[in-house]
């Protein structure tokens, strides 16, 4: 593997809520190369958005806490920087784009002005330097008329426009990694392809590593190398997206990849994967999984199973999984 | 499965009037359905897809009479609906359902989950206190919820079994149409799953006809016999679901399913068609075809004249004026 640009140690972010607290990232690692594209996949409550916000020090306390681990980015770890060292690196190196356009915009801004902000106060551009540049980014993410459109406030312009303004605001700076968190989840599909493209082509232009959080399986086999699957605040597989999606071998992702109705199979009864997400509070004993999964064992529910190389670059936590790999062999 | 038609719905208009300054004058429409015609026979799931603002959701609210319709007919068991006095209404009502797309804000949270699913009972049926939580723990029990649950209020449930607790309440009546507004759209993709195998379960077991309303082509595709294809405010593709899956004619249906990320992993790349620009306003729609600003195949004619909905072969219409070349 090329050059590592991050690298996650067992990160752990804990939630205090009513006197309790819990972890939501529990002991979460991986890395990116430069210029690869790494998914976090998972349902809602898994702890996805809180790994990448975790990332950028965007943590609130209360109610969360980093409570250990390494975030190495470049070298150096950003968990032992100060608030001042980590705002030169926020918006500059690391950017991040969310998943609603309409609520991540400043409406009292016009979408120039913010875009300028970030250049004047990270790269000491001047005003009509920024200007100049906020326009260039515009025509970059393929926004119509940019020299007028770079003094349209938000509320001006549909969905995928202002997506389109927050891509361009995140890539102003030139940053070595993109967080892209749930970007298109909220666009119609024909807007979320031309986004997905344009994220795509502008990464590749740039040698740029993005992280991209999903939900949507359709979008992770599109656009990223090497994924991870993450459930109940852990990671259960991490694989490249070939063999995640040939071979998936976590109870979990195979389950998931059979639950979404396709446009091209044979049109049968879905399966489904039993009872619903387990609250973080009170996770069951054993592997998280264990309650739904249909080849859970005495042993997974007792045992908490560790994430473990199955095969090369391919880790799966998951006992069942290990002993099939085993019997394989 | 029986021919009968259960529901025609004939040029159907429905706009909302824009209205502007001290006076509130009326100064224009959004025509968000703009002659719209589908038939739904009995038992049957017709699906309609579409993008953000293209109507789906007001068609399903027009047929209900919540929104009053500009103009055409909704004929329901032969009756037009559009003509009913708020009784008679009130009557026909209970034959027809709706399940919305937002679990958490469509059940009111000060009512308790029995309350909820015998409220139709209350207003439509003379059943008395007993007989009706008799007949909501059997609608608890065949929807999977755990009839334990009877005094528990919505907020203590989660997304999958709120949704639950909107098609029992759906169901209560044993209605011969559900309209089904994105009822997996704002789920998990694990519980998805779950709630569009419960209605289909329940539609073989009760024979309730569905109007499908999505944005998701696979999960329409999924549920639904027959597919709309709406853009605009008018339907431009409707076919049997396979006929429509295996050779859409229309670009803007075949526009939809190129923009679908699919969850496989190919050799060699992943090049796809994409659609130029966005969806132009409604109030003032395009001239002509309604799609060609974004339609890569368009020539002069598509500006000027606006394509009739045709059947280009059998049970499978498209309003296209090139649907023939189209084809090869």
């Amino acid at each position: 593997m090329s050059n590592k640009l991050l690298e996650v140690m067992n990160l752990v972010t804990q939630f205090y809520n009513h006197g309790q607290s819990y972890p939501v990232v529990d002991h979460v690692s991986f890395s990116v190369a430069e210029g690869e594209v790494f998914g976090i996949v998972g349902e809602s409550g898994c702890g996805k958005s809180v790994t990448a916000k975790s990332v950028m020090r965007l943590i609130s306390y209360p109610p969360a806490k980093i409570i250990g681990g390494e975030v190495l980015f470049d070298g150096v770890d950003l968990l032992q920087l100060s608030e001042q060292q980590m705002r030169h690196i926020r918006g500059n190196d690391i950017a991040m784009i969310f998943q609603e356009p309409m609520t991540s915009l400043n409406p009292v801004y016009t979408c120039g002005n913010q875009i300028e902000e970030a250049l004047m106060l990270h790269q000491g551009m001047s005003r009509a330097e920024s200007r100049a540049k906020a326009i260039e980014m515009l025509s970059l993410v393929g926004i119509p008329l940019p020299e007028k459109r770079v003094d349209s406030y938000p509320h001006e312009l549909s969905g995928g426009m202002r997506q389109r303004v927050m891509i361009a605001m995140a890539l102003s700076c030139q940053p070595k990694l993109l967080i892209a968190d749930e970007p298109t989840t909220a666009l119609d599909p024909t807007i979320q392809a031309q986004i997905l493209e344009l994220i795509s082509n502008l990464q590749k232009k740039r040698n740029m590593s993005v992280i991209f959080i999903t939900h949507d399986l359709g979008v992770v086999a599109e656009t990223c190398d090497r994924v991870m699957v993450m459930y109940a605040g852990k990671v259960v597989e991490q694989a490249d997206v070939k063999t995640l999606f040939n071979n998936p071998a976590h109870p979990y992702t195979q389950g998931l990849m059979r639950a979404v109705p396709r446009l091209n199979a044979k049109r049968e009864r879905l399966f489904t994967i039993e009872g619903i997400v387990p609250h973080l509070a009170n996770l069951p004993e054993g592997c998280a999984f264990a309650p739904r999964c249909p080849q859970a064992g005495d042993m997974c529910r007792q045992m908490r199973p560790v994430l473990e190389e199955v095969g090369e670059g391919h880790y799966v936590s998951c006992f069942a999984a290990r002993k099939g790999v085993a019997e394989n062999v | 499965m029986s021919e009968q038609v259960l529901l025609e719905v004939k040029d159907l208009k429905t706009y909302y009037p824009i209205r502007s300054g001290l006076m509130k004058r009326v100064v224009g429409h959004v025509k968000a359905v703009d002659g719209v015609n589908f038939t739904i026979h009995y038992g049957e799931s017709f699906g309609l897809v579409g993008e953000s603002g293209c109507g789906k959701t007001t068609i399903g609210k027009t047929i209900l009479r919540l929104n009053e319709a500009t103009g055409g007919e909704i004929l329901f068991d032969g009756k037009n609906i559009l003509d009913m006095d708020a009784d008679a209404l009130r009557k026909e009502r209970k034959n027809m359902q709706i399940i919305f797309q937002d679990p958490y804000s469509s059940l009111n949270p000060r009512m308790t989950v029995g309350q909820i699913i015998g409220e139709p009972l209350r207003e439509h049926t003379t059943l008395s206190k007993q007989e009706r939580k008799e007949r909501v723990l059997e609608l608890m029990r065949i929807v999977g919820l755990n009839p334990d649950q009877y005094k528990r209020y919505p907020h203590e449930f989660s997304g999958g079994q709120r949704q639950r607790i909107g098609i029992a309440k759906a169901l209560a009546l044993k209605p011969k149409l559900i309209v089904c507004d994105e009822p997996v759209s704002a789920l998990d993709v694990s519980i998805q799953a779950q709630i569009l195998n419960l209605l289909e379960d329940l539609q073989k077991e009760y024979g309730v006809a569905y109007l499908f309303i999505a944005h998701g082509m696979a999960v329409v595709r999924h549920i639904s016999k027959r597919v709309g294809v709406m853009y605009l405010g008018k339907i431009v593709e409707v076919a049997e679901t396979d006929n429509l899956f295996n050779e859409c004619i229309h670009p803007y249906t075949k526009a939809l399913m190129h923009a679908i990320p699919i969850p496989e992993v190919k050799e060699g790349g992943k090049k796809r068609e994409l659609l130029k620009g966005e969806v132009p306003n409604p109030i003032n729609p395009p001239t002509g075809c309604r799609f060609h600003p974004r339609c890569a195949y368009r020539e002069a004619i598509c500006e000027e004249v606006e394509p009739p909905l045709l059947e280009n072969s059998p049970n499978h219409f498209v309003a296209c004026h090139f649907c023939q070349r189209m084809e090869v």
